[in-house]
């Protein structure tokens, strides 16, 4: 008994591609963004020069997002910012929306407040109330949901190589732009 | 456990990509990757309208906790009483004792609690904490989701995938005080395109130390400090298989696992301590299938098997326990809903040996008949629905038909709003049930001369056999209103605060027994996380109760609980390959002027801990358990020879190859 125990113990691992942290994964995911999606150089009102990603409400990457600030989009350095009041929003090029899920007027609100701002959240329904992204967890594997209108509306251009790798949906009340 | 924390983090780390690893590839192959974590329920955690808590992996790591049910003891509001080397009493809100049975277990979704008195036996729980993914607790009701039992709380444990515990690891450690030796082996393999992984624990307990006469329900003087009787062994075997997460046919899981116990404890006979072997054998089986369906509906089968044999010189039960249980869930416009059926049964054998002991005892007790059963059916439903500017009402209710009860109901009414970026307010009315167990329906008094029959309180007797339990017995009911607020007040600080008040109506029924009949309290959590390296756990409960006299009119204010307990949890990395944990928690000692037995003791307790990781694959730790008190009482007990539990010193080398 005692041997057969060790023999399962110490017998070698098979390796293979390992599962990811969801949200070490989608913090990849953000940063992936940074690549297939270009900004207009007024999305930038700052002038500081930094690429800004932010948390807003409940956040659930934690220190996941650290990796981040050691690289760079172009030439700018990548700060993560956590900011407490929506007024912040202009100031960020890519929003990560952490609490509930806005509904289509909050959506349309947002994209009006900051239209050159990425948007991206968690749940389904976020694509289909009017957000630009959603990073849906399903059948163990990350899919995106990008809302098309959104993002025409929006001084953003995606590339088609990020649009053929998504799913489309549709919905929101299209704010007033 | 803190080794095999440790152990287990290095393994994770090994067997997960890196965050910056995942940063170097490209989308394509980002969508490719499974996920690990299923984080559905953390994002529900902090959304939920229900006092949520949540230890995960890191936490229990970290706590370096050896014994499953101390890891309760850093969950806020819920308060843990050792009171021997080997027993536990753990309760929410309400009275406890070590057969609390308002509290519901979960083990992997499984009903884990005993039927016999509707309680949790913690000490047949030794898992290895390295194979826990996370503890989720919910203080308060959850009978309109999980049925009977859940009245004052919910402890479910959630194993880990195997497919996130892949190689190998060995941890063992030495101590004193708390755990002796533990030695504890995992293996993670692939099998096709499935995992699988074998865990194997083994534990001896140490004995806690005799305490004071006023201290203790055996009066009789002895040497304070002096060892007690109350050592133990533990042997734990899990395997564990997972399917592909996107199965084709959607995912599979099973588990098997075995675990026995031997452990003393000392009985009072005569007022004098006399030693008791305790024992349990628990077999399982268990399997899983969940599939998504169109249009985002998701189905849920689960269905086990186990089988309990449990007992001491006073009573011996074999239990066989059949649970099904099956879910649906969807979504419907800005509605999301869920309903299920469940089917539980269960057969008891319960035995009195000194019943046919020469000489026969007088009065012990028992069950009448021996062999008794129950099944349980219920179906439940629940809806989410949002109502807009982040407004969501959420209603349910589950209806369950048993011996005890006849298709009774079970609803709740939740509000939550999300009025703006990191604020949770919610706020609800529950009600729940917890159906009469075994002892309380067939209770029975055995060898009992027909003469002192109506001074036994017998409801029937029969040739020395007095039953004193009532087959008829209702249910216990509890309504619950909660108000809840939860808020990430800046970057680094959030506040998790609740406050509630449970009404009790058809508590124990003997006349002149006293039964807690209304509680209310605040709890309130934060978390700070003042920089990368640091990170501060905050908590502070304060409960109050009142008693009530069965056939008495009025009330009267009583604390079985700590009214304020608090603690404080500090984690301290100041470099990647050492951790320094500080653990403080503090209770009133107002319990023990109105109740000592049977009433939790409001101690100071103090825990250390610091690991090393000298080499990856490598850890070493060294933790110190209530590192104030060589000799702290936490709970009192009238049946048994209750023990203080020691300082402890515990040692550990975790090995996890990379």
């Amino acid at each position: 008994m005692v041997a057969l125990v060790l023999a399962l113990v110490l017998a070698p691992a098979a390796h293979a591609s390992a599962a990811a942290d969801e949200y070490a994964l989608k913090a990849a995911f953000l940063y992936n963004f940074t690549r297939f999606v270009d900004w207009p150089p007024d999305a930038f009102p700052s002038g500081d020069g930094a690429f800004r990603i932010c948390v807003f409400g409940t956040d659930p990457f934690g220190a996941r997002l650290d990796a981040l600030t050691r690289r760079r989009v172009g030439t700018r350095p990548i700060e993560i910012a956590r900011p407490l009041a929506l007024a912040e929003l202009p100031r960020c090029q890519i929003a990560y929306l952490g609490v509930g899920t806005p509904d289509a007027i909050e959506a349309a609100a947002i994209g009006n407040a900051a239209p050159a701002t990425l948007t991206v959240a968690s749940d389904a329904a976020f694509a289909r109330n009017g957000g630009m992204v959603a990073l849906v967890t399903a059948g163990g594997r990350v899919k995106l949901h990008v809302n098309l209108a959104s993002i025409r509306r929006s001084p953003l251009r995606f590339s088609a190589k990020l649009l053929e790798v998504s799913e489309v949906r549709h919905g929101g009340s299209g704010g007033g732009r | 456990m803190l080794p095999i924390a440790i152990g287990l983090a290095a393994t994770a780390a090994r067997a997960q990509p890196s965050a910056d690893e995942l940063l170097d590839l490209e989308l394509t192959q980002l969508l490719e990757l499974p996920v690990s974590v299923a984080s559905r329920s953390e994002q529900r955690s902090a959304d939920a309208a229900a006092a949520v808590f949540v230890i995960d992996q890191a936490t229990l790591r970290r706590s370096g906790i050896q014994r499953l049910p101390d890891a309760l003891r850093l969950v806020p509001g819920l308060h843990v009483g050792k009171w021997d080397g080997n027993k536990w009493a753990i309760a929410s809100r309400n009275a406890m004792s070590r057969f609390t049975s308002t509290m519901l277990l979960l083990v992997d979704g499984r009903p884990a609690y005993t039927p016999l008195f509707g309680g949790v036996r913690w000490e047949t729980f030794d898992l290895p904490i390295d194979e826990i993914e996370r503890i989720e607790v919910v203080r308060g009701p959850g009978g309109p989701l999980w049925g009977a039992n859940a009245v004052d709380g919910i402890i479910s444990i959630v194993t880990r995938r195997s497919d996130a515990t892949l190689g190998q690891r060995i941890a063992v450690g030495l101590g004193e005080g708390d755990v002796e030796r533990f030695a504890e082996a995992r293996t993670g393999q692939r099998l096709g395109d499935w995992t699988w992984r074998l865990g194997l624990r083994w534990m001896d307990s140490a004995p806690g130390l005799l305490p004071p006469v006023n201290q203790s329900a055996w009066t009789a003087p002895r040497a304070v400090g002096d060892e007690g009787r109350d050592e133990g062994r533990f042997r734990t075997a899990m395997l564990r298989f997972d399917s592909p997460e996107d199965r084709a046919g959607g995912a599979l899981t099973a588990w098997l696992g075995r675990r026995e116990g031997r452990f003393f404890d000392q009985r009072l006979v005569g007022g004098l301590p006399r030693d008791n072997l305790n024992w349990f054998d628990l077999d399982y089986a268990a399997g899983e299938w969940r599939r998504d369906l169109a249009n985002g509906q998701a189905l849920a089968l689960r269905a086990s098997l186990q089988r309990l044999d449990l007992g001491d010189a006073t009573l011996e039960d074999t239990q066989r326990v059949f649970d099904v249980d099956l879910q649906h869930s969807g979504t419907l416009g800005r509605h999301a809903w869920t309903w299920g059926l469940g089917y539980n049964h269960y057969r008891s054998d319960t035995r009195t040996p000194q019943r046919s002991a020469t000489p026969p005892c007088t009065g012990c007790f028992g069950a009448e008949p021996q062999i008794g059963s129950d099944a349980k059916r219920s179906v439940f439903a629940q809806t989410q629905s949002d109502l807009g500017r982040g407004w969501t009402l959420i209603a349910g209710a589950k209806v369950e038909d048993s011996r005890s009860m006849d298709w009774d109901t079970q609803p709740t009414v939740r509000l939550r709003w999300q009025p703006g970026f990191g604020g949770t307010f919610w706020g609800g009315w529950t009600r729940a049930l917890r159906s009469s167990t075994r002892l309380e329906r067939d209770g029975a008094l055995f060898n009992v001369p027909a003469n002192l029959a109506p001074a036994f309180g017998c409801r029937r007797y029969e040739a020395g056999t007095c039953v004193i339990g009532n087959p008829s017995q209702a249910p216990w009911e509890v309504d619950v209103a909660e108000l809840g607020w939860r808020q990430q007040l800046s970057p680094a600080f959030s506040l998790d605060a609740t406050a509630f008040e449970s009404r009790y109506a058809n508590l124990a029924t003997t006349p002149g027994s006293r039964v807690r009949d209304r509680v209310h309290g605040v709890e309130l959590v934060t978390q700070w996380l003042p920089s990368e390296r640091w990170s501060v756990d905050a908590s502070l409960t304060w409960h109050r109760g009142r008693d009530r006299f069965i056939g008495q009119p009025g009330g009267v204010d009583a604390l079985f609980l700590p009214e304020l307990s608090g603690q404080v949890h500090v984690q301290w990395s100041p470099a990647d390959a050492i951790d320094v944990d500080l653990r403080w928690w503090r209770g009133d000692d107002r319990a023990s002027n109105s109740a000592r037995i049977g009433a939790l003791q409001g101690e100071d307790r103090i825990d250390l801990r610091l690991a090393w990781r000298p080499s990856p694959g490598w850890e070493t730790a060294l933790s110190i358990g209530n590192a104030n008190d060589p000799r702290a009482v936490e709970y009192l007990e009238s049946l048994r020879v209750n023990t203080a539990v020691p300082r402890s010193i515990t040692w550990s080398v975790v090995w996890s190859p990379p």
